[in-house]
C-alpha cells in the first residue's frame, strides 16, 4: 500500500480528496441549475400549474394540498433581504366550489373580501390597535388574464421582534376562470413595498398559469 | 489488574471527548457552512438556485463534505492521537457517539421531526460521513503503511 500520496498520509490525503470531491460535484449541480433555468436576471422555474420567473436572489417555493374536494396548488416568492411577499395558487374546480358554497361566496370580490376579514381578525387577535384602510379595487391585467383586485393597508399590522410597529400593505388579486379560483396575493412590510412592487409587477408580467 | 482498570477508563473517556469534538465541530460546522454558501449564492446574485430540488442534493453534497466529515475527522484525530490501540475499531467510536449525540441534539431541538424525516439526508448521509471521516482521522495518526503490506 501507498505510504503518502501528494506528501501526506494517505488517509489524510484521502480525507482531503473526498472534500474536494464532494464540493466540486456540488458545484458542478450548482452550475447544471443555472445553467438550465437561467432567464437573463431572472430563473424560470415550471410548476405543475404555473411558468413563473422570479429575480435571481429571490427564493421560490412551491406547494400543493389536499382540500376536502380537490387540491389547491401554491406558488410563494420572496425577496431574502426584504420583507415582500408573492402568493400564486389555484383551486381546483371541486374545491372552489366546495369552498364557495361553505364560506356563502358568490364572486370574485366576496372571495377578496372574506379573505381580507380573516387576514385582518388574525392580525387583531395579535394587535388590537391594527387599522384597515381600503387604497383601492377594480381590475388588473396579470399572468395573461383580466383579474379583479383590492389593496388594502393595515396600519400597525406588523410587530416585529423588538415590538416596534409596522404597516402592512397587501394586494389582493384574484379571479375564477373556468370554474377554477386564481389568487394572487402580494404583501409587503413597511418600506419594503414600494421598492419591491415593480418587481412584482414584472413577475406578474412574465408569468403563465398552466390549467389542469 | 488496577492499572489495566484505570487504562480502560482512560480509554474510554478519551472515545467520549472524541465523540464530543466530534459534534461540536460538527455542529458549528453545520450552522457556518449553509450560513456561508447563502452568502456566497447572494454575492454572485443567484440565491434562487437554492429555490430548485437539484440544488437540495448539491446543498447535501456540501454538508457532507465541509460539515459532517470535518467533524468525524477531528474526533477519530483525537481518539487515534490518544488511543493507539485496535485503531480499526476505536477510530470509530468517536464518530459513532458523535453522529448519535447529533441526532439527539438535533431532536430535543426541534431541528429533526420523526415524522417527517428524511432518511437518506437526515440518518443515512451524515452518518456515513461522521464515520467515514472519524475513521479517516484515526488512521492519520496510527499510519502505519508496513503493517498493511504483511496484512495482504
Amino acid at each position: 500500500m501507498r505510504e503518502k500520496l501528494f506528501g501526506l498520509r494517505l488517509p489524510l490525503a484521502i480525507f482531503i480528496l473526498i472534500i474536494l470531491i464532494l464540493n466540486m460535484a456540488s458545484a458542478a449541480i450548482f452550475y447544471s441549475v443555472f445553467t438550465a433555468h437561467v432567464y437573463g436576471e431572472y430563473f424560470n422555474m415550471e410548476t405543475s400549474h404555473f411558468s413563473l420567473y422570479f429575480p435571481r436572489n429571490w427564493i421560490a417555493a412551491s406547494g400543493r394540498y389536499e382540500l376536502d374536494y380537490g387540491t389547491r396548488n401554491i406558488v410563494w416568492i420572496a425577496p431574502i433581504d426584504k420583507l415582500a411577499f408573492i402568493t400564486l395558487a389555484i383551486m381546483d374546480k371541486k374545491s372552489t366550489e366546495s369552498y364557495m358554497e361553505k364560506n356563502n361566496l358568490t364572486d370574485a370580490y366576496s372571495i377578496m373580501k372574506y379573505e381580507i376579514g380573516r387576514i385582518y381578525d388574525s392580525i387583531l387577535k395579535r394587535n388590537k390597535n391594527a387599522t384597515l384602510r381600503f387604497i383601492g379595487n377594480g381590475t388588473i391585467k396579470a399572468a395573461g388574464y383580466s383579474l379583479n383586485y383590492i389593496s388594502f393597508i393595515i396600519i400597525n399590522g406588523y410587530i416585529d421582534n423588538e415590538g416596534k410597529h409596522y404597516n402592512w400593505t397587501w394586494m389582493f388579486m384574484t379571479s375564477i376562470i373556468n370554474g377554477e379560483l386564481l389568487q394572487i396575493i402580494y404583501h409587503a412590510i413597511g418600506d419594503d413595498y414600494k421598492p419591491t412592487y415593480p418587481i412584482f409587477q414584472s413577475i406578474l408580467n412574465r408569468t403563465k398559469v398552466k390549467w389542469g | 489488574m488496577i492499572e489495566e482498570e484505570r487504562t480502560k477508563t482512560k480509554m474510554i473517556l478519551n472515545l467520549i471527548v472524541g465523540g464530543v469534538l466530534s459534534l461540536l465541530l460538527t455542529y458549528f460546522l453545520l450552522s457556518l457552512v449553509p450560513w456561508l454558501l447563502r452568502i456566497i449564492l447572494f454575492s454572485l446574485n443567484v440565491l434562487g438556485l437554492l429555490s430548485f430540488d437539484a440544488s437540495r442534493t448539491a446543498m447535501l453534497l456540501i454538508i457532507s463534505g465541509s460539515a459532517y466529515l470535518p467533524g468525524g475527522f477531528i474526533g477519530g484525530l483525537y481518539a487515534g492521537y490518544k488511543v493507539r490501540e485496535n485503531p480499526r475499531l476505536t477510530s470509530l467510536i468517536p464518530g459513532l457517539i458523535g453522529f448519535l449525540s447529533l441526532i439527539l441534539v438535533q431532536y430535543a431541538s426541534g431541528i429533526l421531526n420523526p415524522s417527517e424525516m428524511d432518511m437518506f439526508r437526515e440518518i443515512v448521509a451524515p452518518s456515513i460521513s461522521i464515520l467515514l471521516g472519524s475513521y479517516l482521522g484515526g488512521y492519520t495518526v496510527n499510519w502505519r503503511p508496513g503493517e498493511y503490506v504483511d496484512e495482504g
